[in-house]
């Protein structure tokens, strides 16, 4: 069974005078344990579509259904609940919570779900070994590195053993080496655990190591190629 | 937890705004404190002096009296009236008096004066009469001499053994007219008072006015000054109201109680105008917040924070920056008030002399209590609750996309 289900997505922007239509009737399907790159050019529709599917923001047309429920019937309150349960993401400027550390900002989430100490504290430091921060825990955001940050979001992003993680051109702000060890930790982690990532992403290196590439351009899909791997 | 290490590290992220925040309303709590002291203190100097001169806390008299004060609305001083007073532990003492007009003559000199009849030492209890004697002695229970207050003394050109007649009129008609030895000189501050007062011992005026074992008012005090009006009330309840009125001090003397409400008027404007600028201080300070850090709640509120949380947090940082001035505020505020407490300012020069004329003390008194300390930070707490509208209103109106766009 899909676990997301993506049906005639449309979405429409009338902020300016010209109504813009970053997505025009996407249909897709996402099983689990994927690790898929959509790609595209800017303003391709890649942001919106994963902004959609993350429940961020609505659609003007067509559903979005995470095991079989739809997110679009879903009150706001709601939504946030279900964001965390089922969600984790990774922002492009990662988006850490700049007045806790690095162990802190992965055991955030895991309080809002309301996880014992011992659990959290057992799970925070699985998941900074795993992307190899565990001795920086104590940091700040502010005295980490980019990659480093961005590895601290990507576990955060774990932490709440979400269905599926997005992805939101998570390396464009990273040097090579630090995108090729974060890549490394998220295809680690996607193959051992069966964790889902959907990445929108310009970064050719990102979309070599993906095993599905979606290529949206002018909010359609345009191309969406499944490669074996090797 | 999590909410109050979140909330207290974000005040630091920039310090100096939290800072000078803070310092708003520490400036604003030391000030309103020191003038809230004074002012307080000053009314309780005021009612002390009103009180301890002349009213007690409350009178007992006969029903109508104190609308139409004639030596014919006396009640009669009676054994059930002490047992009922005596009922009322409160009470620390009180002072029977028989008050009425009489002319007082001496020589070539005659002037209006006002006769009380007094038990001495319980009048001393109360108003601390024997304290204001400057010549001669204090009168004894059943002393048929005179004390003359010091203005009126002069007036007459009388002094100490000189025999001081008054004429008037007595109880149902009767006419009064005595002769009586000038025994001592009493002084009061207020020049009206001084002018004007004849203390005899109350058998003396009683057989004065013809009006035997009556009273025109008993003058109460009591251990605990707060809670008068109660007193008052418990008393009330347990004499006959058709023969006796019981009145507090405002009651007899509403153009006081006006004076002060009044005054206290003019200083909680001058307090809200004071906790209005601070309170455009920190909804500036809000504001700037909310608008450095929106992505930052669009991000918490994406990765699954509810906003009522987030509500909190930002509720919790505008509670620390209100704690931290509040606190700072009393604790600089408390010593200097204490102090003040303990050693009233003294006034000098005309402003002392005006304020013996009125009949108080030459000093500028702290009022020393709870009460305005907590109503201080209260006030900053309630300003604090309406800043929090802003964010409040905001935060539930954000839209994560757009916030995350910022």
């Amino acid at each position: 069974m899909s676990i997301i289900e993506i049906k005639d997505l449309k979405k429409i922007y009338n902020d300016s005078e010209v109504a813009v239509h970053a997505l025009n009737g996407v249909n897709l399907t996402f099983q689990q344990g994927e690790f898929a790159a959509i790609v595209g050019p800017s303003g391709s529709g890649k942001t919106t579509l994963l902004n959609l599917v993350g429940g961020l923001d609505e659609p003007s047309e067509g559903t979005i259904q995470i095991d079989g429920l739809n997110i679009g019937e879903l009150s706001s309150r709601k939504l946030i609940n279900f964001r965390l349960k089922n969600i984790g993401f990774v922002f492009q400027s990662f988006n850490l919570i700049p007045v806790l550390t690095a162990y802190e900002n992965v055991e955030f989430i895991m309080n809002l779900q309301g996880y014992s100490r011992e659990k959290r504290d057992a799970r925070t430091m699985e998941l900074l070994e795993a992307v190899g921060l565990e001795d920086r825990v104590n940091s700040r955001p502010s005295k980490l590195s980019g990659g480093q940050q961005q590895r601290v979001a990507v576990a955060r992003a774990l932490a709440s053993k979400p269905k599926f993680i997005l992805a939101d051109e998570p390396t464009a702000n990273l040097d090579s080496q630090s995108t090729s060890n974060l890549l490394d930790i998220m295809e680690k982690l996607n193959r051992e655990e069966n964790i889902t990532f959907i990445f929108s992403t310009h970064d050719q290196r990102v979309v070599n190591k993906a095993r599905r590439v979606i290529q949206v351009e002018d909010g359609k899909v345009i191309s969406d190629e499944v490669i074996q791997s090797p | 937890m999590e909410t109050i290490k979140i909330a207290w590290r974000n005040l630091w992220r920039n310090k100096r705004r939290t800072l000078i925040t803070s310092a708003s309303v520490f400036f604003a709590i030391f000030l309103a404190l020191l003038m809230r002291a004074f002012q307080l203190g000053s009314y309780d100097l005021m009612v002390h002096n009103i009180v301890h001169a002349y009213s007690g806390y409350f009178q007992v008299h006969e029903t109508g009296y104190w609308d139409d004060k004639i030596i014919n609305n006396t009640f009669e001083y009676s054994p059930e009236l002490v047992a009922a007073i005596d009922e009322v532990p409160e009470i620390l003492g009180y002072a029977p008096r028989l008050e009425s007009f009489a002319l007082g003559s001496y020589g070539t000199k005659t002037k209006g004066v006002m006769v009380n009849g007094v038990v001495p030492d319980e009048e001393d209890n109360l108003t601390g009469l024997r304290k204001k004697l400057v010549e001669g002695e204090y009168l004894t229970p059943d002393d048929d001499g005179a004390l003359v207050s010091q203005k009126l003394a002069e007036y007459l050109k009388t002094g100490i053994g000189d025999t001081l007649v008054l004429i008037g009129q007595g109880y149902h008609g009767m006419s009064a007219a005595g002769i009586f030895p000038v025994k001592g000189i009493v002084h009061f501050p207020s020049p009206e008072l001084d002018g004007r007062m004849i203390f005899l011992s109350l058998p003396t005026a009683q057989s004065l006015f013809s009006a035997d074992n009556m009273l025109t008012s008993l003058a109460f005090n009591l251990a605990e000054s707060k809670n008068y009006r109660q007193v008052a009330h418990q008393l009330k309840a347990k004499l006959n109201p058709e023969i006796y009125e019981v009145m507090t001090w405002e009651e007899m003397m509403p153009e006081v109680v006006q004076q002060i409400e009044s005054d206290n008027g003019s200083g909680l404007i001058m307090l809200a105008i004071l906790y209005m600028i601070v309170g455009f201080g920190i909804f500036g300070t809000i504001l700037m917040m909310f608008s450095e850090r929106i992505r930052e709640f669009g991000m918490m509120i994406a990765i699954g924070m509810q906003k009522i949380k987030l509500t909190r947090i930002v509720a919790t940082e505008l509670i620390f920056i209100g704690l931290l001035g509040v606190l700072a505020g009393t604790a600089a505020a408390i010593p200097l008030i204490y102090y003040f407490f303990l050693n009233p300012i003294p006034l000098t020069g005309e402003m002392a002399e005006a304020t013996i004329s009125m009949g108080f003390e030459p000093v500028m008194p702290v009022a020393w209590e709870p009460s305005y300390f907590f109503a201080q930070a209260i006030t900053v707490f309630v300003i604090l609750l309406m800043v929090m509208i802003l964010p409040v209103v905001k935060i539930s109106r954000l839209t994560v996309i757009n916030a995350l766009r910022r």
